[in-house]
């Protein structure tokens, strides 16, 4: 059987060096272009930390090998590798506070994944 | 907070309207300096100088940039944060200097500026050994999150309307962004002329209004130590010009500080122009 981890290393290894991942939300999750990519989701921490309701209201479930700290709920952006259509590996999450709107990011969100993916 | 015709201060006049005139060698770059972009933007600066740089045909003195510090490295003369926002990373360099021993409000804000935390950069580029650093001016840890939604909107927004104006320099500053007009009316607008003449509530091209050009004047030109001037010192001198009221002066800092024009500094009450 294939052994993804190795892969999700060396891909948590790129973000680390690059700085880059793709910042995206629940929809554009299930796209195949982000088969095994680091990725960026902004959304409410579910199931102790377990599940991430992202910013346009999809539940993605957090497969975390206790190799991240990730907090127990509120909002936060999760950056990890993706899994699958709706799960994703942690590298690194961010509480983003109470009074986060979690609409106008997601809209932000389109924006940096349509007209104005060039700046980002 | 936004208005169409400035592009809420971000936005550079891309016709060159300067003679290059001698006056020009302090700030001999585009109008308005400060812009906010993405560290992939910073990336594909083009320096002409060690001072004088652009992104995507535009010049700028000051970059505001918002990302995550990922390390840390601290010697004696400088602290190195390893910055990434997503869309790349980038080193940003506070050199450190005895005077900032005698700065509370500095230490604490640095002190914040740790691995892990998302921070707001304020600084110019510089090219080191081929890659792109920003010196910072200024680096204050994100409170409120939605900053960093607000900061890659004005990002798009700032560079949107920049391109729209390269097509199309509007005759006067009117241009609503978009070219649809609707939505709210603008303000009445009015270039970035004699403060006397205009309407210092209205909205220049530049994106200020006539007081916040006229306070962040008065900063740049007297609050030229480190500390910058005590607000009271600049309340005093700016109504003694007896053009603007107290209460618009502090509306107008307020502003001006939340668009990183000005910066704290000894504390909450000294400020200093991020301009000259």
């Amino acid at each position: 059987t294939f052994d993804g981890s190795a892969l999700d290393e060396k891909m948590a290894g790129a973000f680390v060096e690059t700085g880059v991942c793709a910042k995206i939300n629940g929809r554009l999750l299930q796209e195949a272009r982000f088969e095994g990519a680091a990725v960026s989701l902004v959304g409410e921490l579910r199931d102790n930390g377990d599940t991430l309701q992202t910013s346009d209201g999809v539940e993605v479930r957090l497969v975390n090998d206790g190799s991240c700290e990730v907090p127990a709920g509120g909002i936060a952006e999760v950056v990890g590798v993706r899994q699958s259509s709706s799960s994703v590996k942690p590298i690194r999450a961010t509480s983003f506070g109470e009074d986060f709107h979690l609409k106008n990011y997601d809209g932000l969100v389109e924006l940096m994944n349509g007209k104005y993916a060039d700046k980002f | 907070m936004y208005d169409d015709t400035g592009g809420g201060g971000f936005v550079s006049q891309p016709a060159a309207t300067q003679g290059g005139g001698s006056d020009d060698k302090k700030k001999g770059r585009g109008q308005q300096a400060l812009v906010p972009v993405t560290i992939k933007m910073a990336r594909t600066a083009t320096f002409e100088s060690e001072d004088r740089w652009s992104i995507g045909g535009r010049e700028m003195s000051m970059v505001r940039i918002v990302g995550n510090i990922q390390r840390a490295e601290t010697n004696a003369t400088r602290i190195t944060l390893h910055v990434e926002d997503g869309t790349g990373s980038l080193e940003a360099t506070i050199w450190t200097s005895q005077n900032d021993e005698d700065l509370p409000t500095v230490a604490e804000r640095r002190s914040k500026c740790v691995a892990g935390a998302y921070v707001v950069f304020h600084g110019s580029l510089r090219e080191f050994n081929g890659k792109t650093t920003l010196r910072v001016v200024d680096a204050r840890p994100v409170e409120d999150f939605n900053e960093i939604t607000t900061h890659f909107l004005e990002v798009i927004y700032a560079d949107a309307l920049y391109q729209q104006r390269l097509r199309d320099p509007p005759a006067d500053a009117t241009t609503p962004f978009g070219g649809g007009g609707g939505g709210a009316a603008p303000s009445a607008s009015a270039g970035p002329m004699d403060v006397d003449n205009a309407d210092p509530t209205a909205v220049g091209s530049d994106g200020m209004t006539g007081i916040q050009r006229g306070v962040l004047k008065f900063y740049t030109e007297y609050g030229t130590g480190d500390e910058g001037l005590h607000i009271s010192k600049a309340i005093e001198g700016l109504v003694g010009q007896g053009k603007f009221s107290e209460s618009q002066i502090r509306d107008a800092i307020d502003s001006l500080l939340a668009d990183g024009f000005l910066y704290t500094t000894l504390d909450e009450d000294h400020c200093k122009s991020t301009e000259g």
